[in-house]
């Protein structure tokens, strides 16, 4: 699938009623990204450690082929990730803007289809989340749903001005 | 409409194409007026020609129909080749550059000058011959061969030609056929001489002092139409003219088996082939086990075969693709001779030019990274190393300099030297200046050998010229060469020798992208260490390892070298204090080596270069990273940045490593 192509997906996912984000656990919280983000999730591969990197590079690893880095978000999100790795946990790799990378969730929940107008904007304050990386919130029946703004979140060029 | 683009695009990359080598041929014509290059040139300028004409670019037909003009009177043997010729024709050959670029850019060739040029050109065409029988060598022969044929036609088509005797014909008869026989056995001789490719292309070219000064006698009587030559006439740039004329022969005769092809897609393919590797690695990996588990099973020994089969075609496959895309290195060279004969004239100075191994073939992105580098150095030796004539022939030197470029195939790599028989470097004016621009402390400067000292001229804002010329001494120099040069994994080293001359060797992978590493273990982990870069390993007991100034330092046999630890280079999560039982790879480009201390050696491997990715960009001291024949990823070490670190630290801190012993 090319890119001009997943753009127009994503454009018509945006405009469209409906959104398709996949949803996932790191700690308590339960996040969802946009599904055409998404190029791969994955259990836990072996990383290799990349040192001198910045804190939060968990290292690289061997994508059918592609070396990949794998970040760690949870620093950045003010949430806490469970210590030990088990089978749910699973790394999700995302192409943004051209660029791959894959980040450590908790567990992957599931593909859901959301309507539109039940995303809410974040409040400006939320007890456990930094909400400078959260797009809205998308409120199910017992569930609340953090919806991530993705380029944000791992443009980690104005995180290195801020520390 | 797209079929006009076409057409234009490929006026472009045609004329180009014959630009490019005209540049060359026009040059060689110089020390080599003869018929062949006459020939070549006058179809080069002819091609554009018709080809503009077709294309409606009126300028440049005209422009090119004048200089043909010019040509066709040389080729009648009715002009002679004089350096103020050899200037015109270089001068269309810079405004028709200039067009072709216009036209490329702006889809026109107007609003550039010639007309000036048109005259200088009309008025060369006016000049008549001298009459000097010794200078006119080029006529009495072109006439002769007139007059040969002529003769030759008569008698062949006399049908009493194979009754009549030798002695049947006349004198002059005889003597015209004499003549001809030789001049064919000559032409002869020259095609064997081309065919068998002599390496030594100098004889062709006769010196400059029996070539310029004979004809300058020869012209002094005649008509005054000559004079007006500056004086730097003299100055030879010789090309050596067989190897050109075999290659433009050889270049000539490929084009009908070649075609053009995308370089993205070679890169493609590059990259595919690279893929392929890995898989293969895997697959040899894994068959390996399965020998070890089932060994003796009859489809073992099938797979075994199998694999062995494959991995032969893999590399072959390989070294194919590479060789797509390589280039002659002639492709660079050929621009030497014109920058030095600009140059010389520039300075007033003397300087011939000698290619060697142009036909030495590497990468073509290397190639486009060589072009700064190379001119640069050039340049620094016309301005700073060659002397100015009298000051040459003080120093009981030959009048003219020379500048050698030469390149050559060492295993899997290639070197190029940039060699001159200049005034040579400095090595006190260096220090002084290095010590001047805070590059370097008292101590250190004190304990620099000759060789240090001499490498000091790639360090950032160093230049020596007293004086500012317009090509170099502006201290944007050889640091720029040594950056572009170490950006292509290669090393350069300068050596020189008071009175005697400087020589640059730059030494470069042929290719990027796939390397041979060293794996080694630091502390658990697995890196890869170019194995171009590794000049030797040793066990870390076997030598004595010192401290000097919180270095340390390792013996091996004469030289003391800086160590650097890997575990704490590398940060990894434990460090090991004990140098017991480990190992030293000494690594090194130019003259420095420094010794990276690790835990295990783990073998030698062909490697594909990846990058880090867009994400990751600029780690420190990691150059890329590879995936081993199991999946695994594993970072190379940048070897050039932490020898520089270290060097840099050392010149700074002014430690007494060089007298540690």
């Amino acid at each position: 699938m090319g890119t001009e192509t997943a753009e127009a997906l994503q454009q018509r996912n945006i405009n469209g009623d409906t959104l398709q984000i996949t949803a996932f656990r790191l700690g308590k919280e339960e996040f969802g990204i946009d599904i055409l983000y998404i190029r791969e999730i994955i259990r836990m591969p072996v990383i290799t450690r990349v040192p001198n990197a910045p804190s939060y590079v968990l290292g690289i690893f061997n994508m059918r082929g592609k070396v990949v880095p794998v970040v760690d978000i949870t620093q950045r999100l003010g949430v806490a990730r469970r210590d030990e790795i088990t089978d749910e946990t699973k790394v999700i790799v995302v192409q943004v803007n051209n660029v791959l990378v894959g980040f450590v969730v908790d567990a992957v929940s599931e593909v859901q289809r959301i309507a539109k107008d039940i995303i809410v904007p974040p409040p400006a304050l939320m007890e456990n989340v930094n909400t400078k990386y959260v797009e809205g919130l998308a409120k199910l029946e017992e569930r609340l749903i953090i919806l991530l703004d993705l380029p944000k979140l791992l443009d980690l060029e104005s995180e290195s001005e801020t520390e | 409409m797209d079929e006009m683009k076409e057409l234009l695009e490929s006026f472009l990359v045609e004329t180009r194409e014959i630009l490019e080598t005209l540049d060359q041929e026009i040059m060689s014509l110089e020390t080599n007026p003869d018929g062949d290059t006459l020939n070549a040139i006058f179809r080069g300028f002819h091609t554009i020609k018709g080809t503009a004409g077709f294309m409606g670019f009126e300028n440049i037909s005209s422009l090119t129909h004048e200089a043909e003009d010019l040509l066709n009177k040389l080729r009648k043997g009715e002009l002679e080749v004089t350096p103020e010729i050899i200037d015109a024709l270089l001068d269309v050959h810079q405004v028709l550059t200039e067009m072709v670029e216009q036209v490329a850019t702006q889809g026109n060739d107007g609003g550039i000058d010639y007309q000036g040029l048109v005259e200088t050109l009309r008025r060369l065409r006016q000049q008549e011959v001298s009459a000097q029988p010794e200078s006119s060598a080029q006529t009495t022969t072109a006439v002769a061969s007139e007059d040969q044929e002529r003769v030759l036609d008569k008698v062949l088509s006399d049908p009493q030609f194979g009754k009549r005797a030798t002695d049947d014909f006349t004198p002059e008869e005889y003597a015209l056929l004499d003549k001809a026989f030789e001049e064919i056995n000559e032409e002869f001789a020259r095609k064997e001489e081309t065919a068998s490719g002599g390496t030594e292309s100098k004889k062709a070219s006769p010196t400059p002092e029996e070539a310029t000064p004979a004809s300058g006698e020869a012209e002094a009587p005649s008509k005054e139409t000559v004079k007006t030559t500056p004086p730097a006439k003299q100055t030879v740039s010789s090309q050596p003219a067989v190897s050109t004329k075999k290659l433009s022969a050889s270049l000539r005769g490929m084009a009908d088996n070649t075609i053009r092809v995308d370089v993205r897609r070679l890169e493609a393919l590059m990259d595919l082939s690279g893929e392929l590797v890995l898989g293969r690695n895997r697959l040899t990996q894994i068959t390996e086990s399965l020998v070890q588990e089932f060994r003796g099973h009859e489809l073992i020994k099938k797979l075994q075969e199998t694999m062995a089969q494959i991995n032969f075609i893999t590399t072959e496959l390989q070294s194919a693709i590479m060789k797509t895309r390589m280039v002659p290195i002639a492709k660079l060279f050929q621009r030497a001779p014109r920058i030095v004969r600009d140059l010389a004239r520039e300075f007033g100075k003397e300087i011939k030019v000698v290619l060697k191994g142009e036909e030495t073939e590497l990468d073509r992105s290397i190639i486009e990274e060589l072009v700064d580098p190379l001119v640069h150095m050039i340049r620094n030796s016309c301005d700073h190393g060659i002397e100015p004539p009298e000051e040459r022939i003080q120093a009981g030197k030959p009048r003219y300099g020379t500048i050698w470029l030469e390149a050559e195939h060492q295993e899997n790599h290639i070197v190029i030297r940039i060699r001159d028989d200049g005034r040579g470097l400095n090595a006190e004016k260096i220090k002084r200046k290095a010590l001047e621009k805070g590059l370097i402390s008292p101590e250190v400067a004190a304990q620099l050998g000759d060789k240090e000292i001499y490498n000091l001229i790639f360090l950032p804002g160093f230049s020596t010229a007293d004086k500012v010329t317009s090509v170099s001494g502006r201290g944007v120099g050889m640091d720029v060469v040594r950056t572009n040069i170490e950006k292509l994994k290669g090393i350069i080293e300068v050596d020189s020798k008071p009175g005697e001359g400087t020589t640059f060797t730059i030494k470069l992978p042929l290719t990027l992208a796939i390397i041979q590493g060293l794996l080694v273990e630091v502390q658990g982990e697995v890196y890869t260490i170019p194995l171009s870069s590794v000049i030797e390993v040793v066990s870390t007991n076997d030598y004595e390892i010192y401290t000097v100034n919180q270095q340390e330092v390792i013996c091996i046999r004469d030289d003391i070298i800086q160590l650097v630890r890997m575990d704490q280079m590398l940060n990894t999560p434990t460090i090991r204090e004990d140098l017991e039982n480990r190992y030293v790879c000494v690594v090194g480009f130019a003259e420095h080596r420094i010794g990276l201390v690790v835990d295990e050696l783990l073998g030698q491997k062909e490697i594909v270069i990846k990058s880090l990715g867009d994400f990751l960009k600029q780690i420190p001291g990691i150059a890329g990273s590879t995936i081993l024949g199991d999946g695994r990823v594993i970072l190379i070490i940048d070897v050039i940045e932490l020898i520089r670190n270290a060097q840099r630290a050392r010149l700074l801190r002014g430690s007494n490593v060089a007298t540690a012993s």
